[in-house]
């Protein structure tokens, strides 16, 4: 934390992991292509390699993978869940950490010219 | 003045999309040219997905270190890596079941088709390569 900064905490470095292109943008981006291919190779996994219809027990195992791959929107049925919803929970904890550091580095910049830069 | 939120990268169409498993097949398959590579890519893709949250875990970490005073976030930090394990879990428990139905099925069938003797023992290595990493 540099001299100036007058929070508890150093808002400039979590500005920094937390913005786009951040270290946490990086690993979250990350995160959902290795998501959006694994559906993709499930699919190929089960064109390689299926039972008949919906009562076998192959069937019903891709699709608890697809569901726990899950998704962010309930689509009228159901709720949010899996991986998909629990990858959108961390982007809004980034995002919330990022918007409060901005705010308090804002609140500092305003007060230090309020105060004549002395406080 | 500096921008109050910078939004990070985030593949809306692909989070909301609704996706489950082909429930039209009218006739049982396995194509031993490509089933094998193809349970390979998404066992592999699985342990990408492990390490990607390991990741994440990490920026917890480095961010709760950042904090300090502040723990506000903690719970929820911890709340979300815990979550996000339990369902890359979970979705590795079912991929399995699916090499297990493979394994079995292929079994089964080799008795009237010779042509599937092999993949028992190249199922069979996998599965246990599996096991050995979970």
């Amino acid at each position: 934390m540099n001299n100036n900064m007058k929070k508890a905490y150093d808002y400039e470095a979590i500005l920094d992991y937390c913005k786009s292109g951040g270290k946490s943008d990086q690993h979250l981006t990350k995160l959902q292509e290795d998501l959006k291919a694994l559906r993709t190779l499930i699919y190929n996994c089960q064109t390689s390699y299926h039972g008949i219809g919906t009562d076998s027990s192959v069937y019903k195992a891709y699709n608890k993978v697809f569901y726990h791959i899950g998704e962010v929107n309930d689509n009228g049925s159901g709720t949010p869940h899996g991986l998909w919803y629990n990858a959108y929970g961390v982007k809004t904890l980034f995002n919330m950490m990022y918007y409060n550091a901005s705010k308090d580095k804002e609140q500092d910049n305003d007060d230090s010219i309020l105060y004549g830069g002395y406080r | 003045m500096i921008s109050k939120y910078d939004s990070m990268f985030w593949d809306d169409a692909e989070a909301k999309a609704r996706k489950a498993a082909n429930g039209t097949y009218t006739t049982w398959s396995y194509d031993s040219d490509r089933a094998l590579n193809d349970f390979t890519k998404a066992k592999e893709k699985i342990e990408d997905i492990k390490q990607d949250i390991a990741e994440i875990g990490n920026d917890f970490s480095n961010l709760k270190a950042l904090y300090e005073e502040f723990t506000g976030y903690n719970e929820s930090m911890d709340n979300a890596f815990s979550q996000l394990n339990q369902s890359v879990e979970a979705v590795s428990s079912y991929m399995n079941q699916v090499f297990n139905d493979a394994l079995e099925d292929v079994n089964a069938r080799a008795q009237e088709d010779k042509a599937l003797v092999t993949e028992i023992g190249r199922l069979s290595e996998m599965l246990s390569n599996t096991v050995e990493n979970d």
